[in-house]
């Protein structure tokens, strides 16, 4: 190497040579030191929303059917009543004739007297039921 | 700690921070591993070198955007750029108080994996370049290192140093026509011919 080839000013080249040696020279964080990050990290974070329950937008319908579902005694109360419906209509649709005295108009409107049995179910009272389906 | 995450994940590290803020842990853990490593790395050659100060420079910058996060306002910067700032500050702050870099004590550079001829001459160039960086002048000293190590933009340089890309450019172009000088007598060393 002459002289002048010493003394002249590194290159572009040259240059980037050094750059890339940097570069490659980069030190890996170990485990402690991201261990102390992520323990800062916990202790600044801010605190989790929570679930936050629909508060806007609920239905007034909702109050009512509540309020109601109360008046009446809950759910249990709402059973009560549908069992009763549904036996109404059971009993009027079977077993029409089991009450002929509670017609003012009919033959024996002058006989009220009945019987316990007289509201008894009979199993041929489902024969029309099962024919019709 | 086992941080084997998805840093593939193209999910930006702004977007991150936002999660962070939002109580999503695994957000932290995500920044961390991308992050920790680019800050580690900038603050130990603008520190000489010295590890235990990079570190501790390292946890105070990241803790400092851990604190940010819930008043983040997305898209007015990145994330990146106001963490090379906060880590050019504080390694200025604690250079300053040193007065300087001490040369003697830049470490030699860790044994890689590279053949040995080829990792002596990196480490010889390593070295060599950290020293000659320590004696330019601070700004350019800075210029340079985020320019042809850290490989940032002009722009984010700007933004990072609060100049013009204009004032970056001299910068950067004055730094490494001093270091080009001061190497010159050290070419058959650094293994040019």
């Amino acid at each position: 190497m002459n002289e002048n080839n010493k003394m002249r000013d590194l290159d572009e080249a040259e240059l980037e040579g050094l750059f890339a040696a940097a570069r490659a020279e980069a030190p890996a964080p170990g485990a402690d030191l991201l261990a102390r990050i992520m323990a800062d990290a916990d202790a600044c974070q801010p605190t989790a929303p929570a679930q936050a329950r629909p508060q806007s937008g609920r239905s007034p319908m909702r109050g009512l059917v509540r309020g109601a579902l109360a008046a009446i005694g809950g759910w249990g109360g709402l059973a009560g009543l549908a069992t009763a419906a549904l036996a109404g209509v059971w009993i009027g649709y079977a077993h029409p004739e089991m009450a002929p005295g509670w017609s003012l108009s009919g033959p024996d409107a002058t006989d009220p007297t009945f019987d316990l049995s007289d509201f008894e179910p009979r199993f041929d009272d489902f024969t029309p039921l099962m024919e019709g389906s | 700690m086992n941080l084997a995450l998805d840093l593939d994940d193209d999910t930006s590290d702004e977007a991150l921070l936002a999660l962070y803020g939002a109580g999503d842990r695994q957000a932290a853990m995500t920044l961390t591993a991308r992050l920790a490593p680019r800050v580690l790395g900038y603050a130990s050659r603008l520190l000489g070198g010295d590890r235990a100060e990079a570190e501790d420079v390292t946890q105070e910058a990241m803790l400092r955007l851990w604190k940010l996060a819930p008043d983040w306002r997305p898209g007015e910067a990145r994330v990146t750029t106001w963490l090379y700032r906060v880590v050019t500050n504080l390694c200025m702050d604690r250079l300053r108080r040193r007065r300087s870099v001490d040369i003697d004590a830049i470490p030699e550079p860790e044994d890689g994996a590279a053949p040995v001829t080829e990792r002596l001459i990196a480490r010889d160039r390593a070295r060599a370049l950290a020293e000659a960086l320590a004696r330019i002048p601070e700004r350019q000293r800075l210029a340079v290192t985020l320019r042809h190590i850290e490989g940032l933009a002009n722009p984010e340089i700007a933004a990072i140093l609060e100049i013009s890309v204009e004032a970056v450019e001299s910068l950067t172009a004055r730094g490494k026509r001093a270091l080009a000088r001061q190497l010159a007598p050290r070419r058959e060393e650094l293994g040019y011919e």
